[in-house]
């Protein structure tokens, strides 16, 4: 079930952390600006249309009718070549909406969504982006890719990755194969300081990072 | 002894690994891998259940408070909250593990400490419900301070434990070994200084989690952990044991434990909450990476060296609170040197300090070695590889007196030096000779200092451990290893297989660790991972040859006329007829005549044409598992090397060069056991050079407890690291060999110091070393 009130609560520790305008009054102050989302309580209406298709081997975890508000809007998702339609509200996760009402359990969270670790990354667009960090309500019509889709399309990539090791607890390891495979996207042949720069932002506590470098040069031909 | 082969001797560590197989082959396929890379390795976090309720927690937002009024009832109110379990419920025993608890008792509370617990719909329900929740608390005094906390002035902080002293002793009893006087007496000169360390944070990766599901009498549990055992113990109180379902699903990585108390209780708790609710429940803790501290956190050690001018070490005295430096934690300084006289006592107290977490364990024990090796050295302006040398040893003795008195009596290869060869390894790979110079003397032509930074000390897990395991062959010729799985990213499930495919002669392909309850008896990893290859690897030989045996009597014995499903199923001749088993033997899952392999089955074939499953089990005691030898010592060493720079402007460290060797004794996986290596290198120097939580010294409160604020090493942080393995065959484990996991992290976790000081000629001995801290060691700050 998504958590609306999740990213309220973040934001309010935030706040109180820094004691200042928080970042979701931030991007919901821009968001009204722009005109992409209006917030306010409005009569409830329920269901979610989830999914159009429902792709074999993904579990749903979408177990119960959601009540929504007015403010709730339908967008459409390709994920993994797949088409979804989903209500959500404005605050709504992208992370949120991905994992527990498509099922896409791949994409983690280490950084109790802080922006901080990576574990969330997925494709959108052909560009890597934060899951937890993105609302749901702004990307209708965006074509997303996460490591079960990489594990489809790009299955040299993951052989790689089995072969040299790169994951030990292997938490974090989705949220780097999602990177590397959109780093190869846009350069097929990366040097070993583009590797580094692509995945700098990954964490894995585990310290698995210099066996990235030798699975992406494996799969590129550059080892 | 059961699985002994003909001549060979009753000790493990003395069986030759089968040759040309799969143990100690570079490139085997982990067999979690494609799990995990692909995203669908499932984790307690991805566990659901239909109608599953979810829960949080009300922490205290005060370091120490007592609770004036906590109401509810706005929560119990809203629309979804299905319960709200309070601290002080009557209805509810709240669980406790040495005596430390995650849900309070008392109105007491701690930083880090629970008091309510709710339980709703959905996450977005439970997290409006908290905000409900009205909460008065009187502010109590905060220590943050061991020592502070220990003098006699000092508040008392647990009056319901103890009314007149916060004092607590650290671990059962002082450690004494030989006469510490004497030793000092003996000695040239004798030095004294202190080390601190800092507060450091597992800073984890899956946040603590829980599920239960009861159904009917029955209890099924979900725990985020690695010890089957302890969890298992700790829900004696629910439901008999043979009643619940314990699953420890992959883990997102503990290192260890993390906070036993917190994981544990994390899963007690969802156990409460589905009892109550008649609902499964998971309880979601999502603050904890930061709740709690590792086991040195906040520690001061106070050494008293006595040695003579020639670098050996006559008397080791150390006084030390809150880190774990006991025997119980394995004293490195005892097991792994020939220091003769060792006096080490250990406290602690009762004050503002939350719950204490383990991770890559081992770090408390291993700086005392080092802090020596560097002190000692620098007194006498020596290499302090040179000074780990010359009191190499084991348990007081040198290595003269070992080879004697336990190589030899238990056939271990006097010829190999551990100590030596890792050092050497080391050394050369790192440049050593060519790199190292006196503390302070090396300012490149960049203008910044040059350091060589080093630690040594004995493996810790070179020991045997009692475990068990169960293996099937399956109708279609594939294997299940049954055995618990504690699964910390190690790759024992890899390791695992890939020992059981030598010994049986199965493909490796064909074989598939099979994650079992230990309740049924097969507890493998009982040690929750520290020691779990090594510990558990025997049950796994001895198991795979009973398997192999097995299927070598089968195939020579016709199979009688029998009842099947009420069909009578006709007898059928021997797959081997007039062989006998010792004629046989089978590699690549294929069973073969020995004098003439082209008679020969597979094991499917076998196994298809059976109308049962091959089965056998197999659980050992270590102490029969190792022949009747009542001690295992210490005579496996690493060593870890690191170069640095320093800025003298702005006091920051550059990490260029990072060396670790390992005596693996016998290296089963040298892929995983690299992955240990550069593994712990990495979080061992992030520990060592810039993790701590910093607290408000007036309220007591963490400021940086979140993945932002708490500094953790990333792909860019260490230029270089080289991992080298070393086999001397001087464990106790089959084959010789022994574990590395953890020790790559303890061990560099306290090497920074030592490369500082190096680099600038004075001594920096508070971890993390911090750029401000050196600034001050140089006097510009
Ligand atoms: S969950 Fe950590 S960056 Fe998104
Ligand atoms: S493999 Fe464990 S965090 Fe990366």
């Amino acid at each position: 079930m998504p958590r609306e009130e999740k990213k309220k609560s973040a934001e309010e520790n935030e706040k109180d952390r820094s004691g200042g305008i928080s970042r979701r009054e931030f991007t919901i102050a821009s968001m009204a600006i722009f005109g992409a989302a209006s917030v306010g309580e409005g009569k409830a209406i329920t269901q979610v249309a989830n999914k159009k298709l429902a792709q074999p081997g993904i579990a749903s975890q979408a177990t119960a009718k959601l009540p929504l508000t007015s403010s709730a809007r339908k967008i459409s998702l390709t994920v993994n070549k797949w088409k979804y339609e989903v209500y959500v509200e404005p605050e709504w996760i992208l992370r949120d909406v991905l994992r527990d009402q498509l099922g896409f359990l791949s994409i983690k969270d280490m950084c109790n969504g802080y922006g901080a670790c990576g574990s969330c990354t997925v494709i959108m667009d052909g560009r890597p982006v934060l899951s937890c960090m993105t609302f749901a309500a702004e990307c209708d019509s965006a074509t997303i890719e996460t490591a079960e889709g990489v594990a489809v399309d790009m299955q040299d990539l993951i052989e790689a990755y089995v072969m040299n090791h790169c994951m030990q607890c292997g938490y974090c390891t989705p949220g780097f194969v999602v990177t590397a495979k959109a780093l190869l996207d846009r350069i097929p042949k990366p040097t070993e300081g583009e590797i580094r720069d692509a995945l700098g932002g990954n964490i894995c506590r585990c310290g698995t990072y210099t066996q990235h470098i030798l699975a992406i040069k494996e799969v590129t031909g550059n080892a | 002894m059961y699985g002994l082969k003909e001549g060979e001797p009753l000790y493990p560590w003395l069986w030759p690994a089968p040759e040309g197989g799969m143990i100690g082959k570079r490139r085997v396929p982990r067999v979690d891998g494609y799990e995990k890379a692909s995203g669908s390795a499932v984790y307690t976090r991805d566990i659901y259940r239909p109608g599953m309720l979810y829960a949080k927690f009300l922490r205290s937002p005060h370091a120490h408070a007592k609770i004036k009024r906590l109401d509810t009832s706005k929560a119990e109110a809203l629309q979804g909250v299905r319960a709200v379990l309070r601290y002080d419920d009557p209805g509810i025993q709240w669980p406790k593990l040495s005596g430390q608890a995650l849900v309070s008792d008392t109105n007491h509370w701690y930083e880090g400490m629970v008091g309510a617990v709710v339980v709703g719909e959905s996450e977005a329900i439970v997290d409006r419900a908290l905000r409900l929740i009205e909460l008065e608390m009187e502010e109590l005094p905060v220590i943050l301070d061991v020592e502070e906390a220990l003098k006699p002035d000092a508040p008392i902080m647990r009056p319901d434990v103890d009314p007149k002293s916060n004092h607590r002793p650290r671990f059962g009893p002082y450690f004494k070994y030989g006469d510490i006087e004497k030793g000092f007496a003996e000695a040239d000169k004798v030095i004294e200084w202190k080390a601190i360390t800092e507060h450091d944070v597992w800073a984890g990766v899956e946040a603590h989690v829980g599920v239960a599901e009861c159904r009917g009498d029955y209890l099924d549990v979900w725990h985020h952990g690695q010890n089957w055992l302890t969890m298992m113990t700790g829900l004696r109180p629910y439901s008999p044991l043979n009643k619940i379902h314990l699953y420890l699903p992959y883990n997102g990585a503990f290192f260890g434990g993390s906070s036993l108390i917190a994981s544990h209780h994390t899963a007690e708790v969802a156990v409460i909450a589905a009892r109550r609710t008649g609902c499964p429940v998971k309880v979601l803790d999502d603050e904890s990476h930061f709740v709690g501290g590792d086991e040195d956190a906040r520690s001061r050690y106070y050494f008293k060296v006595g040695f003579k001018l020639d670098g050996r070490i006559t008397a080791v005295q150390l006084r030390c609170y809150e880190a774990w430096v006991t025997e119980t934690t394995t004293n490195k300084i005892y097991k792994g040197t020939s220091i003769p006289n060792i006096y080490i006592t250990c406290d602690s107290a009762a004050y503002t300090k939350p719950f204490d977490q383990c991770f890559k364990h081992g770090c408390s024990t291993v700086r005392v070695t080092t802090q020596v090796w560097e002190h000692v050295a620098g007194e006498l302006g020596m290499d302090p590889s040179k000074i780990a040398q010359i009191n190499d040893g084991v348990e007081g003795h040198d290595m003269a007196y070992v080879n004697e008195h336990v190589k030899k009596p238990q056939g271990f290869d006097t010829a190999r030096d551990s100590c030596k060869e890792v050092n050497e390894l080391g050394k050369k790979i790192m440049e050593w000779d060519k790199k190292w110079h006196l503390p302070g003397t090396k300012i490149l032509p960049n203008g910044k200092y040059h350091g060589m930074g080093y630690v040594s000390t004995v493996e810790w897990a070179h020991t045997v451990g009692t475990g068990g395991m169960g293996i099937r062959v399956n109708a279609d010729g594939s294997v299940d290893l049954l055995a618990t799985q504690c699964d910390g990213g190690w790759a024992g499930q890899t390791a695992y297989s890939q020992i059981a495919a030598d010994e049986m002669g199965v493909s490796f392909e064909d074989i598939r660790l099979r994650p079992f309850e230990g309740r049924d008896g097969f507890v493998t990893e009982p040690g929750g991972g520290s020691q779990g290859l090594s510990g558990s690897s025997l049950t796994t030989v001895r198991a795979s040859r009973k398997m192999k045996q097995l299927i070598l009597e089968k195939v020579t014995q016709p199979t009688p006329l029998r009842r099947t499903l009420g069909n009578l199923m006709p007898s059928r001749p021997a797959f081997f007829p007039n062989k006998k088993p010792e004629e046989l033997d089978m590699k690549d899952s294929v069973i073969f005549e020995k004098a003439h392999p082209e008679n020969k089955k597979t094991l499917a074939q076998i196994a298809g044409a059976l109308t049962y499953y091959l089965f056998v089990w197999d659980y050992t005691m270590a102490h029969t598992g190792r022949g009747g030898v009542e001690h295992e010592y210490g005579m496996v060493r690493q060593a870890h090397f690191v170069e640095i720079e320093v800025d003298p402007d702005t006091g920051g460290i550059e990490i260029l060069k990072q060396v670790s060797v390992n005596d693996g004794g016998k290296v089963i996986n040298p892929d995983a056991f690299n992955g240990q290596q550069y593994g712990g290198a990495y979080m061992g120097l992030s520990r060592s050079t810039k993790e701590t939580l910093y607290f408000d010294p007036k309220t007591g409160l963490a400021l940086n407890d979140n993945l932002i604020g708490y500094p953790v090493n990333v792909m860019n942080d260490v230029a270089s690291i080289d991992c080298a393995i070393v086999e001397t065959g001087l464990g106790y484990a089959p084959y010789g060999s022994c574990g590395v996991g953890e020790d790559g992290g303890a061990c560099n976790h306290t090497i920074m110091p030592t490369a500082v000081y190096n680099a600038i000629g004075k001594y920096v001995d508070s971890e993390p070393v911090t750029p401000d801290k050196i600034l001050k060691a140089l006097g510009k700050a």
